[in-house]
């Protein structure tokens, strides 16, 4: 059986799932992978049909959205941490991916589980962040040294940095892609254009267009595809939030151009629009179809992307959905490094992974 | 219906294709595996289990495969896989049985929130359970066993199922696993004693598997209300001995040997107060087993007089 | 900054619960044990530290004040003792969030 079940349920979005006991075990599983439990449980909730799930199924529905409320309070909690330790530092933090959903109230938070948090600030305060943090309890768990030049050349953060007592991670950028990638950013022109959470004024979003093409990048970039299907239907989230806002549609594409995020953008809108139905406003399309790649980069990225963003569960794998993953985790590398030092970071990975130094957790 | 009355070639067959259901408990499970000591292991210790109905939901689908390659006769391994991946790390085959046990665990443990869990054994008396929290060393299902086998109903060795309403404990009722010096403990203790045979060299020493009496996998539907929580420590030569503990501290404890205390926030916070309120806690030192089981039997007593 | 600055910084810091906490209590004898539900933390602690953190939940006080209400609410002796318990529970309180002190 090969069918996804999760990706319907989204693009009718009206209609209740209506599923054998079987089903409902393969659903669930599919769900987990992909990290969409929460967001399943949710969709239920707000269209008032967790009461007409069996029994059974709707335990573990259940289950899931008491991990999210949960996980809401310690996401507020953890802001509120972040805040307190980097009063002193001036310049902005700009809070980025599902924290800024959250501190926003925006969409995507819904049902959400949250993992790292991702902060972005100014290039030059990054010893002083990494310091008031470090004072605050969050600490680098890195100690490999391969690996922390890894994360501070050729990757555009410090390495995570995870706190002693409560053991929640933040990840500190200064841009949203690495310095050596395809689609380089500058930093700066992403903080031009921040706006504040709320009137305390420490704490900051990117702009929704900012947002938006993060997304997309990020899901094409970061080599990291269980969640490609939640993160894909985050960016429709946001899509459908601000397309409300006058003059939104041209102002993505034109910032598209200005940093250079065409072809994650295309990407991006292709596959939501294949898999949720959901497209922009025709008089775009002519003005997307042009950000394509060249057709056989295009046709070769949507076979694998296609087949990569299913669940990655068996009920739903075919054969060749591990070769595709696997060509999108090297590319998404190749997106990111030099070539030359791509094979030989690849394979000490590998290596690591077979053979864990004593005392180095398991991500 | 039961395992029991499937053939061998039945279960192995199921085994190996679509699977074996069998409920344990509150929870279904679909095991699948190709390995010969998991269809022994199962028609030993679990004849007594009732078969899932077809059709019928399935919580969890487990499968203990060997791995491929060499492996398959050089050396064998065994993995468990869940949902296509595998959350542990791959074993030597002869530990396949004691991975079944594990992996089931770890399903319940990690996503069964319809219950506040707790890394702790319940056993039940008089309508009464003791909760007793231990951690691994400390002897909690030696004492377990050899209770079970003296009067008292296991709800379970290693995972107890908390309700977040009213603070009942459902039973789980799986195999008592036992390792090291408690093998030889409890066949002395318990002519007649059921056992799977025994994996050595496992992160934990040598283990095995009790099976339950059959009169107690028939009560598997009986919830029991928490009424003792006992933190049992073996210390050798010492006398039988219960003593009073703070319960402040007792919670505390029980919060830190939850699985998912902290995914149930205040509900979590408000079952344990009340558990704790309505039981006594005590510290229990022993190393007779007889005598340890005389002491927990004057707690019984003392409630039913 | 010097010892003796740091402590008159102190004392004259005005303490307050955070206002971010959820606090949920129960008892036992003496012993509290306490859930704040936005950290999912659970805290045991002696009735001393509770009707401290009790009192910083309902006003903002500085210590000596601090000292002056538990004392009446305890029915214990003001002096330096207490002064210096009250002084070392608010450290720690301050260091697992709870609370906040602003110097004024």
């Amino acid at each position: 059986m090969t069918q996804d079940l999760l990706s319907p349920v989204w693009a009718k979005p009206d209609e209740r799932p209506e599923l054998t006991p079987l089903q409902w075990e393969t659903i669930l599983g599919q769900a987990r992978t992909s990290r969409l439990l929460g967001r399943l449980a949710q969709h239920h909730v707000a269209n008032h049909w967790l009461a007409e799930v069996p029994t059974q199924p709707r335990l573990y529905l259940e289950g899931a959205l008491r991990l999210v409320d949960r996980q809401h309070h310690q996401v507020r909690w953890e802001v509120d941490c972040i805040r307190r330790a980097l009063k002193h530092v001036p310049g902005p933090v700009v809070m980025l991916k599902g924290a800024a959903y959250f501190v926003a109230g925006l969409p995507p938070r819904q049902g959400r589980l949250f993992s790292d948090v991702d902060i972005m600030v100014e290039q030059e305060r990054l010893p002083e962040i990494e310091g008031a943090l470090f004072r605050a309890g969050w600490i680098s768990d890195e100690r490999d040294a391969y690996n922390q030049r890894y994360y501070r050349h050729w990757m555009h953060e410090i390495p995570p940095l995870t706190h002693v007592q409560r053991r929640t991670v933040i990840d500190v950028h200064h841009t949203i892609t690495p310095p050596t990638s395809r689609f380089k950013v500058d930093g700066k022109k992403l903080l031009e254009r921040i706006s504040a959470v709320d009137e305390r004024g420490d704490l900051f979003v990117l702009a929704p267009a900012d947002m938006v093409l993060h997304s997309a990048v990020h899901l094409f970039q970061e080599g990291e595809f269980g969640h490609g299907l939640r993160d894909l239907l985050d960016l429709k989230d946001l899509l459908q939030h601000f397309e409300q806002r006058a003059d939104f549609w041209p102002g993505l594409l034109d910032r598209a151009e200005e940093l250079g995020l065409q072809i994650p953008l295309f990407h991006a809108l292709f596959h939501i629009q294949r898999l949720f139905g959901y497209a922009a406003p025709p008089q775009w399309t002519t003005r997307i179809d042009r950000f394509s790649p060249p057709a056989p980069a295009r046709i070769a990225m949507a076979w694998a992307l296609g087949l990569a963003l299913r669940p990655d569960h068996p009920s739903c794998n075919t054969r060749w959905s591990g070769l595709a993953r696997w060509l999108l985790y090297v590319r998404s590398h190749a997106l990111r490094m030099p070539i030359h030092q791509l094979v030989p970071h690849l394979a000490r990975k590998a290596w690591m992974q077979r053979f864990p130094a004593k005392g180095q957790g398991e991500k | 219906m039961k395992l029991s009355e499937l053939s061998s070639a039945e279960v192995g067959n199921r085994l190996r294709r679509h699977g074996l259901t069998i409920r344990t408990g509150p929870f279904n499970f679909r095991i699948l595996s190709t390995i010969d000591s998991i269809a022994q292991g199962l028609m030993l210790l679990y004849p007594d289990f009732p078969l899932v109905p077809e059709g019928e939901f399935v919580d969890f689908t487990v499968t203990l495969a060997p791995t491929g390659g060499i492996r398959r006769w050089w050396r064998p391994q065994v993995r468990f896989v869940y949902d296509g991946a595998s959350p542990f790390a791959v074993l030597p085959l002869d530990h396949a049985f004691p991975l079944l046990e594990w992996a089931m665990n770890w399903c319940i443990s990690t996503q069964a929130h319809h219950f506040l869990t707790l890394h702790a054994a319940v056993i039940e008396r008089e309508g009464c359970a003791v909760i007793m929290p231990a951690p691994p060393g400390s002897g909690k299902s030696t004492l377990c066993a050899g209770l079970v086998s003296r009067g008292w109903r296991l709800l379970s060795d290693e995972l107890a199922l908390i309700s977040l309403v009213d603070g009942w404990i459902t039973p789980l009722g799986r195999p008592i696993s036992l390792k090291n010096e408690s093998l030889q403990v409890i066949r002395e203790f318990v002519p007649g004693v059921v056992m799977n045979q025994v994996t050595h060299e496992t992160s934990k020493g040598s283990v095995s598997h009790m099976k339950v009496p059959a009169e107690q996998v028939k009560r598997l539907g009986e919830r029991a209300r928490p009424r003792w929580v006992v933190f049992p420590k073996y210390v050798p030569q010492a006398k039988a001995e219960l003593s009073l503990r703070s319960k402040a501290n007792s919670m505390l404890e029980l919060g830190g040997n939850s699985f998912n205390y902290t995914v149930h926030g205040l509900t979590g916070f408000e079952v344990l107060s009340e558990i704790i309120t309505a039981s006594d806690c005590y510290d229990f030192r022993y190393s007779d087993l007889d005598e340890a089981v005389s002491v927990l039997d004057g707690l019984a007593q003392k409630e039913r007089g | 900054m010097t010892g003796d600055s740091s402590e008159a910084c102190f004392v004259q810091a005005v303490h307050r619960l955070n206002p971010l906490m959820q606090l949920h209590w129960c008892q036992f004898g003496d012993d509290w044990v306490l859930f704040e539900a936005l950290s999912g933390h659970t805290h045991q602690m002696d009735t001393l530290t509770a009707v401290t953190l009790m009192t910083l939940g309902r006003t903002s006080v500085q210590l000596p004040e601090l000292v002056s209400q538990i004392a009446e609410e305890l029915e214990l002796p003001v002096n330096p003792e207490l002064s210096n318990a009250l002084s070392g529970i608010l450290e720690r309180l301050a260091a697992a969030g709870l609370i906040e002190s602003a110097v004024s």
